[in-house]
């Protein structure tokens, strides 16, 4: 796998922390988090259940505030920002999939997918966009049905056509496939990458599947909080497997 | 966001469940139609007066006065009439009338008028349809009220006899133009001329009646110039004209229509509730949507927006449906007071509060889900990934941000609830009273739920294993999320406490008027009496009577001078000064029954000197001291009496005394007496009959028809105030209903286990039963107990009387709040038992 040529860092992490309190435990989900992530990069967050790896997707999206530490995303540092202005940069910078969809049950198909257009004040023709991605993702007849309509593949190529509405350049994903079966679940993440690749967005995807990993440029595995390996895609091809993570509950 | 897509976002949610927000409007339109009712019919009666304002007084201008006028003051208020138009005067007392067919008198309203002019605006409506001066041609002839005619069993030919003369009845009075103007209320009305009037002799020096001077201007007359005019020439004179549309009415409905207003309010207050409960519920639920939301770019007043449009549209929902409900309510309200205020005129319907009922169930509704749209600033979008844990590092900041919005809101609500209840009551201290009163309530009521709550979970759980199932699941679901349990006991204990404290009040001062009223004295009330020494001889030679006549002598004086200084020179106010140109004299033989001995001492018994004794008060108003030298002047006749004595009323003193002197020292004055006697219940008629054959002019009272009169003014009252406490009951309701329907979807994924389990659908309806009955008896419990407070509170404050813990009040409101819990309760579970276990759970 050839990597791209990335440029200065979009994403920049200076020790990260975050402690959980849920009195009277006291939990560290991060300790000390340090890494950057060029423009462009596809990056796999990997570990066990338990590790860290969707709370600090959360963080990089400044969905949760840090306990201490640093995060700058596209030269702005989110650490202390409000939390408008959090979602104000959110509906600009960030495309977002989750593993259970996350769609407004509300709104139809295409009224999903204008959403961030709506709340970003996305400059172009938001519609015509729309429609571009529900043909891409193959759901131009299910435009108009709502979520409690469509199957779990149709509702997370829907979030996915969501996320690349506004043009973002950086995508974050939290286990897209992880509610699919295999071929649903190959599916989506062939159309990922390949809007992926046609929208040049920097992919950040956090999952427990090593074998969805091996598509990333970069993984940086996470345990008990700390990264444990931050591995480049030329490298992983001459070290030895790495030990299987434990699947999560 | 669009406001477009706000709207599609938060009409979608509204439409995907119908059954949870048509609770919310029903909550808000209960408020809103016993508001706008209310004070609809306040608008409307206040506009009626406004534009029959002539009609209503039958003139121009009207004048008032009470007791004795003299021929001085009638040729200047007709020397008046001359100058600025016409006058004519009006006379009304009330009196004993007796007929052919009836032996027992009947206490009648005379009112005397110049039937060639009177009325000048309006139009009274008499059968057979003939002028007024021809039916009043002389001195003896009257028209009646259909009331009258029934009662006495006379009609038009008949006579009835009036201060011991005889009177033709000429015709039936349909309607009179200026009954709500009248001195002496309703009653049956008999209506003469004044030469007939005369002939009674029923108006002496010292009767009841009041005098009216009723004008009809001339164009362009300057009314201020002839109130003026009017008021130099009387000491005390009420006076109204056409541009104030019956003052003393529209003062009268505007106190009770705020009265009633506040009392609406609560269920207003209440419905509100209901609604912040239910968005409260519907927010937890959409929680994930907002941080979905929030996650992809939504910003904080975004999200709100849509759940801003939601409140909005459910309150203007609810005030619509409240305001057409409130046309109802304004409509039946002319028959809920109808004993309030007799011979209510034809009140139109009033749109014009409409808007504002409106306004106010929005506004309403906005203030009370302020905390819930506030705390969708405290949703993180993290949610999506995971729930229930806190920041460590920011916990303590958090914390007070969290509550934040809870108390800003409660801020808001405070004080827009205040500035409601100041503008419904157009008074800032009631306002504060009633808001202060309710904010009250409403804590002691939540501190008292709270703690019946905490003890009856502590009870189970100390008696866990004895309780049989159906109780421990039943309680168990008391404390399921989402159950709001807290609030709805509030919510209907609210209800419940409103109209137990008014039947408890009611009760009490129907008591208090039986027990320390004027019946301690006897049952038979004796008024105008001229001659003492006869009539209690004649009374007391009837069979039946069973105690000594007790009669009270009072004259009307004039104070002349104290200590030589005239009353002109003395440093009085102008209005007390006036006081003292009619002021009342009591007599009494000793120290009467009611009053306590303050300073001085009181006159021997048949002391024949004049001599003084005041009230405490009117010792304070008049500047008195002991030693000082009283002039008075009575029919004419001055007398000087040193202050002997001061003394201190007691509420319950059955004569208001306020200065007294020896009865013997007024031998020879126009002095009339009042008083009462005690008489068997059977032998009252025919002792009635003995007096009103011998002396005409006398009043006489049964007891137990006044007792009846103030029992149904009392019952009115408190009628029209339960017929609005009930609406904050049923508020209560809808409120336990929406609750139980927002736990729906819980109850059935419950009944559907239970009956895998092997529960019979008698063993869970038997769970849910125990769970209303309880939140039902709990909420009848707090709101007795808090009545029964209030009302000793009141009882303590205001009727100077002890009231007993009215235990029986107690065992009613819980099994009463507890039935109807069960019915709310069972309504919004509709089918939940009939659901197929397999295809609940299947949908999981």
């Amino acid at each position: 796998m050839q990597a791209p040529a990335f440029q200065t860092g979009v994403i920049e992490v200076n020790q990260l922390w975050k402690v959980i309190e849920n009195p009277p435990n006291r939990v560290e989900i991060l300790r000390n988090i340090t890494f950057s992530v060029p423009r462009g990069q596809f990056l796999a967050i990997m570990g066990a259940s338990g590790s860290g790896k969707s709370t600090l997707l959360g963080l990089l999206a400044g969905l949760d505030t840090v306990t201490s530490g640093r995060i700058v995303l596209d030269k702005t540092d989110i650490t202390n920002l409000r939390e408008d202005n959090l979602a104000r940069l959110r509906g600009r910078k960030i495309g977002f999939v989750f593993q259970s969809y996350q769609l407004v049950p509300t709104l139809t198909a295409e009224e999903n997918i204008l959403l961030p257009a709506e709340l970003s004040g996305y400059q172009g023709d938001a519609r015509r966009r729309a429609k571009d991605l529900l043909e891409r993702v193959g759901l131009t007849n299910r435009a108009h049905h709502y979520p409690i309509q469509l199957s779990g593949g149709e509702q997370q190529r829907v979030a996915l056509a969501r996320a690349f509405v506004t043009q973002p350049p950086i995508l974050m994903t939290d286990e897209p496939t992880g509610n699919l079966d295999s071929a649903n679940g190959q599916h989506v993440l062939d159309l990922l990458l390949q809007l992926n690749r046609e929208e040049e967005t920097t992919l950040i995807l956090v999952t427990h599947d090593r074998q969805l990993a091996e598509y990333a440029d970069r993984i940086l595995t996470l345990h008990d909080g700390r990264i444990l390996r931050d591995e480049m895609a030329e490298r992983r091809v001459s070290e030895p497997e790495l030990p299987e993570p434990q699947v999560e509950a | 966001m669009s406001f477009t897509t706000a709207s599609k976002i938060a009409w979608r949610e509204l439409r995907a469940a119908p059954a949870k927000f048509l609770f919310v409007v029903l909550a808000v339109a209960v408020g809103v139609a016993a508001l706008s009712g209310v004070k609809g019919f306040g608008y409307a009666f206040r506009g009626m007066l406004l534009r029959n304002a002539k009609q209503l007084i039958a003139a121009d201008l009207q004048a008032q006065t009470w007791g004795n006028i003299s021929p001085e003051q009638i040729s200047r208020m007709q020397q008046l009439g001359s100058q600025y138009g016409e006058m004519t005067r009006v006379t009304e007392t009330i009196s004993m009338a007796g007929s052919g067919k009836l032996r027992v008198p009947q206490m009648v309203s005379v009112k005397a008028i110049d039937p060639i002019v009177y009325p000048y605006y309006g139009t009274l409506k008499i059968n057979p349809d003939k002028p007024l001066c021809d039916l009043l041609r002389n001195d003896s002839s009257v028209v009646v009220t259909p009331e009258l005619e029934l009662r006495m069993k006379v009609s038009p030919g008949d006579t009835i006899r009036l201060g011991g003369k005889e009177f033709l009845v000429a015709g039936t009075i349909l309607s009179e133009p200026d009954r709500l103007a009248s001195g002496f209320g309703p009653g049956m009305r008999v209506l003469m001329s004044r030469a007939g009037l005369d002939r009674t002799g029923l108006i002496q020096f010292g009767s009841r009646a009041a005098q009216r001077f009723l004008f009809k201007l001339r164009p362009g007359i300057n009314l201020d110039a002839l109130k003026s005019a009017i008021k130099h020439s009387f000491h005390r004179v009420f006076i109204s004209d056409y541009r104030e549309g019956s003052p003393v009415v529209g003062r009268a409905v505007d106190s009770t229509t705020t009265f009633l207003s506040l009392v609406s309010l609560i269920a207003l207050i209440v419905g509100s509730l209901g609604v912040a409960m239910a968005m409260y519920s519907h927010l937890q639920q959409r929680m994930d949507t907002i941080a979905v939301m929030k996650a992809i770019g939504a910003r904080a007043n975004q999200v709100m927006q849509i759940y801003l449009l939601q409140t909005l549209w459910l309150g203007i929902a609810g005030g619509v449906i409240g305001v057409g409900v409130g046309a109802a309510v304004q409509r039946s309200f002319p028959w809920l007071i109808h004993r309030i205020f007799a011979l209510l005129p034809i009140v139109p319907w009033d749109w014009s509060f409409t808007l504002q009922g409106m306004s106010l169930g929005i506004l309403a509704t906005l203030l009370f889900t302020l905390p819930p749209l506030l705390s969708i600033r405290n949703v993180r979008p993290s949610l999506v990934f995971r729930r229930n844990m806190s920041d460590a590092s920011a916990e303590s900041r958090k914390h007070w941000q969290d509550k934040l919005p809870g108390w800003i809101g409660a801020a808001l609500i405070f004080g827009g609830f205040y500035c409601i209840a100041v503008w419904l009551s157009r008074s800032w201290l009631m306002g504060s009273y009633f808001i202060g009163g309710l904010a009250a309530s409403l804590i002691a009521l939540g501190i008292v739920a709270a703690m019946l709550l905490f003890f009856m979970r502590f009870l189970v759980r100390t008696w866990n294993r004895r309780l049989p199932p159906s109780f421990r699941h039943g309680f168990a679901n008391i404390y399921r999320p989402g159950n709001q349990a807290r609030s709805v006991l509030v919510a209907l204990g609210v209800g419940v406490m409103f109209t137990l404290t008014t039947y408890l009040l009611q009760r009490t001062v129907l008591r208090q008027v039986v027990s320390e009223g004027p019946g301690r004295e006897g049952n038979l009330f004796l008024l105008d009496v001229r001659d003492a020494s006869s009539i209690s001889r004649l009374i007391e030679s009837q069979p039946g009577v069973t105690s000594k006549v007790q009669l009270v002598g009072y004259t009307v004086s004039r104070m002349l001078s104290k200590n030589g200084v005239p009353v002109s020179q003395l440093r009085l106010s102008r209005e007390r000064r006036n006081d003292l140109q009619a002021v009342r004299i009591t007599t009494a033989k000793s120290l009467p029954d009611g009053i306590n001995l303050a300073n001085g001492a009181w006159w021997p018994p048949n002391c024949a000197q004049p001599q003084l004794a005041v009230s405490d008060e009117a010792q304070r108003d008049y500047h008195l001291h002991l030693g000082d030298r009283v002039e008075f002047q009575v029919a004419g006749r001055a007398f000087t009496a040193p202050l002997v004595a001061t003394f201190h009323r007691e509420q319950r003193a059955p004569v208001r005394y306020d200065l007294v002197v020896p009865q013997k020292a007024l031998e020879g004055l126009p002095i009339t007496y009042y008083g009462a006697v005690h008489v068997k219940p059977a032998d009252i008629p025919r002792v009635e009959e003995a007096v009103f054959e011998n002396f005409p002019t006398v009043t006489v009272m049964n007891l137990a028809d006044v007792l009846n009169r103030i029992q149904e003014a009392v019952d009115q009252v408190a009628l029209v105030v339960r017929f609005l406490a009930g609406f904050a009951i049923l508020a209560g309701v809808i409120i336990l209903s929406s609750s139980v329907a927002g736990t729906r979807y819980r109850r059935i994924r419950e009944v559907a286990i239970l009956k895998t389990l092997g529960a019979t659908k008698s063993r869970i309806s038997g769970i849910f039963s125990i769970e209303f009955s309880i939140l039902g008896a709990i909420a009848g419990l707090v709101g007795a107990i808090l009545a029964n407070v209030f009302t000793r509170i009141v009882a303590d404050r205001f009727i100077d009387t002890n009231v007993d813990f009215d235990w029986p009040s107690l065992v009613v409101a819980m099994v009463g709040t507890a039935l109807l819990a069960n019915l709310a309760g069972w309504l919004a579970s509709a089918h939940i038992l009939d659901q197929r276990p397999l295809e609940v759970l299947r949908a999981e």
